[in-house]
């Protein structure tokens, strides 16, 4: 983070080469937190490219680049918010948990998923559709504690809430992922 | 505590940021003790493993990055200017169409424009008198004309009339002589 900082502190001063590796520091964290919000590549995509125009236009606005992350990750939520309504991509997620019926019974093990590369595409679907049937407040704080590696205080920061609030969403999306795994006949081996 | 209380404050546990604290001993002394929330505790964690099979990919493509304006003052001031210049030349051009004025006087048709409305000079039209004057020009001429042209037309009959009274004379005197 420091270097971020320091990277901030440059651009604004002028200099043009430090926000591009502000952004190559970032893209990748950016673009898969809009993978897993909307469940799709290209449109996750197109969220990376508007988000860092929004952080080009706004980062002056930022009062502390300490917290850089955590202001990144709520555009970046609000850009995935924004396409989801222009293009209901809800709609596409809701599709994606309809084929349910096809998973049941299915016995998955994780330590071969980790080894399999066929396992593991599967493996994605099945959690891409675990995730889609939560609600979106669920779904934001399991992505963003999951995979992006934030702390509960940052958590909280970025949705906006109470510490108590996002410690809550985080407990009933991750039940609600355990149930959609269980619905969807995955029974995940003791290990 | 309850088990549902215990539950609901499994997931500081389940990411290990509990840290030490009464609670959370009072939390793990009830694991110990109660196997249905240890059990749920389990597939907590377990979930967590299974969810981080949805590995990070790279992006599809590279960020287009915007451009900052980085010309020197004076040629951003330039380019205004321009524009500036043009629009000046669109409300000169728009006053001057505006304010023509094409007239006509005793010296024949003139063209005359100018940027603000105003009163045109006077030489520029025709005077009462001078109007007055040039109509009764016109029709002394157009009499004169008239006059000279019935006085041409009556020589005309006159002599037309002469001429037949000549050629009947001759006509007689002829018939006279035959006989």
């Amino acid at each position: 983070m420091l270097e971020t900082e320091e990277e901030i502190r440059r651009f604004l001063e002028g200099e043009e080469e430090a926000f591009s590796r502000i952004v190559r520091r970032w893209e990748r964290k950016v673009f898969n937190l809009a993978w897993r919000m909307l469940g799709n590549r290209e449109d996750a995509q197109d969220v990376v490219q508007e988000t860092f125009l929004s952080i080009f236009k706004s980062i002056r606005s930022l009062r502390d680049p300490n917290s850089f992350n955590t202001w990144l990750y709520a555009i970046t939520l609000n850009h995935c918010r924004a396409r989801r309504k222009s293009r209901s991509s809800n709609l596409l997620l809701n599709d994606l948990m309809s084929d349910r019926a096809e998973d049941e019974g299915r016995l998955f093990d994780v330590n071969s998923a980790n080894r399999s590369g066929s396992d593991s595409v599967e493996a994605l679907d099945i959690i891409r559709k675990a995730l889609a049937d939560l609600s979106e407040d669920h779904r934001i704080a399991i992505v963003l504690k999951e995979y992006m590696g934030l702390s509960l205080e940052e958590l909280a920061s970025v949705m906006n809430c109470p510490l108590s609030t996002a410690k809550s969403r985080l407990y009933h999306g991750l039940r609600g992922v355990q149930r959609n795994l269980k619905r969807m006949g995955i029974k995940v081996r003791e290990f | 505590m309850r088990c549902e209380e215990i539950q609901e404050r499994f997931i500081e546990f389940v990411y290990d940021e509990g840290g030490v604290s009464p609670v959370n001993t009072e939390i793990q002394e009830h694991l110990r003790s109660c196997s249905a929330c240890r059990e749920e505790f389990e597939e907590l964690k377990q979930t967590r493993r299974y969810l981080q099979l949805w590995k990070d990919e790279s992006p599809l493509r590279s960020v287009n990055l915007p451009v900052r304006n980085t010309e020197p003052a004076w040629k951003f001031g330039w380019k205004y200017a321009r524009y500036a210049a043009i629009a000046a030349m669109l409300v000169v051009c728009f006053l001057a169409i505006a304010n023509a004025q094409i007239s006509w006087n005793s010296k024949g048709f003139s063209f005359s424009t100018r940027l603000f409305a105003g009163r045109h000079s006077e030489q520029n039209y025709y005077t009462k008198e001078e109007m007055k004057r040039a109509l009764d020009d016109t029709e002394l001429r157009i009499n004169e004309t008239n006059y000279t042209m019935m006085l041409k037309m009556l020589d005309t009959i006159e002599q037309d009339r002469l001429m037949e009274m000549h050629l009947s004379r001759g006509h007689a005197a002829q018939y006279q002589n035959k006989n």
